[in-house]
């Protein structure tokens, strides 16, 4: 279970990202944030968006167009 | 190259649409497929620090360059017969026009042509978007808002007759080193791609991001193509001679409107609206091909609204500057005319300080 969930379905880039990086602060070192997005382009945002701010992108996966998104706040 | 013009020439109407579908369908299946953003490139930066996408655009700009200068070199692109290279400098235009299209993309969720790619793949929301743009525009060509824009222009614009022929790169160095246009255009465009490329490759996160690399070679080379086959097909001697011109999508997106509303009166489609077809069909084959195909609307009466308006300030943005994203910051680049140059920082600065109000405006909304 994540430490919080951010339910950006329905809403275009930059959305997400900006409601991530919020989000992401609200949560305790080491705990999980869950991102759920329809917007194909996050794959590619959210992974950028981890590989760049140190953050772990546990697992991602795909069901009926909906992205889920699981990451992990570094410090 | 004579008989190869003549033979262009001959069919000019015909190779021009067939060239902006083909080319269009290409730099939308780019886009779509290698997630191309202008306006994701500022948001990536400013939220992350990544460079990747924004080096990519600028690569775009470097390649279409020196593809451009090439062309006009070997005598297939008449330069001269270009809408960006005129002879006075519209920079309040480029300016203002720069800034309210930067600023509007972010609240529409990409550019004139990230939207035609959404669009692709099934974003409802985008066809709104550029349904609104294209309206915008054509309000702010010869519509209710076209004379506050004319005014501002003809108060504004700055005659380049001391300076050089036209607002052009290679006009200037032409005469201030005594050399022919189109070897000054070689030479300062190879000087100013090469620092680009440099600014690009000199970043090992942008070496190692193959995709990256592809998409800004493979989105410029479609702007080299286009002015390839427009130029080729640019007959001085025709009754109407069809201006060269290659990607720029926000009056293209007008005239697609009003082509489909009079298309008895207006014939074969030009280059800019094939090209819109093109791209919005390039992109739902690279949809359907990595399975993202999907209907999709507006989440609620917030992202409406804000949608509608970034659509809107493209629109009047995009004609005020003569271009956005792609037909400013990449093809009237190519051009190496001074007001691209000046639109494509004016661009970026409105994207980073749209992406600041944007975040504000989202705050507010939570």
């Amino acid at each position: 279970m994540a430490d919080k969930t951010l339910d950006a379905k329905g809403l275009n880039c930059p959305i997400p990202i900006l409601k991530a990086k919020k989000a992401i602060a609200e949560v305790p070192v080491g705990g999980t944030l869950e991102i759920l997005a329809t917007d194909p382009g996050a794959v590619a945002d959210f992974q950028a968006f981890t590989r760049q701010t140190g953050h772990t992108l546990v697992e991602h996966s795909e069901a009926g167009g909906v992205y889920r998104f699981l990451i992990q706040r570094a410090a | 190259m004579v008989e190869l013009r003549e033979a262009f020439a001959a069919n000019g109407p015909l190779y021009i649409m067939l060239g902006g579908l083909i080319i269009g369908f290409v730099f939308g299946y780019i886009v779509y497929r290698t997630n191309f953003c202008t306006m994701g490139s500022i948001s990536d930066f400013m939220s992350f620090g990544d460079y990747r996408r924004f080096r990519a655009w600028i690569l775009a700009g470097a390649t279409a360059i020196v593809g451009t200068q090439l062309l006009v070199y070997f005598g297939i692109l008449p330069l001269s017969n270009t809408m960006y290279i005129s002879g006075s400098l519209n920079w309040l235009g480029n300016i203002l026009g720069g800034f309210i299209f930067g600023f509007g993309m972010v609240f529409a969720g990409g550019c004139a042509s990230k939207n035609l790619a959404r669009a692709g793949g099934g974003d409802l929301r985008a066809l709104v978007t550029l349904v609104i743009m294209g309206i915008f525009a054509y309000m702010s060509i010869g519509g209710v808002l076209g004379p506050a824009r004319a005014a501002i222009e003809s108060a504004t614009a700055v005659p380049m007759a001391g300076i050089g022929a036209s607002q052009g790169l290679a006009d200037i160095a032409s005469r201030a080193a005594g050399i022919a246009a189109p070897t000054a255009g070689l030479v300062v465009g190879l000087l100013i791609a090469g620092l680009m490329a440099a600014y690009c490759f000199g970043d090992s996160s942008f070496r190692s991001s193959p995709i990256q690399i592809v998409s800004g070679i493979g989105i410029g080379l479609c702007v080299v193509a286009g002015w390839a086959v427009t130029g080729l097909a640019f007959d001085e001697l025709a009754d109407v001679p069809m201006q060269p011109i290659s990607l720029t999508y926000v009056r293209p997106t007008g005239d697609t409107l009003e082509w489909l509303q009079r298309f008895t009166a207006l014939g074969l489609p030009n280059f800019g609206i094939s090209s819109v077809f093109g791209a919005i069909v390039g992109a739902f084959i690279a949809a359907i091909s990595m399975g993202r195909f999907r209907f999709t609307t507006y989440s609620d009466a917030n992202d409406t609204i804000r949608n509608m308006f970034g659509a809107a300030l493209m629109g009047i943005g995009g004609v005020m500057a003569l271009g956005c994203t792609v037909g400013q910051a990449i093809t009237g680049v190519s051009t190496l005319a001074i007001g691209s140059f000046v639109t494509f920082a004016a661009i970026v600065t409105g994207g980073i300080v749209g992406m600041k109000a944007f975040e504000r405006v989202l705050m507010a909304e939570a």
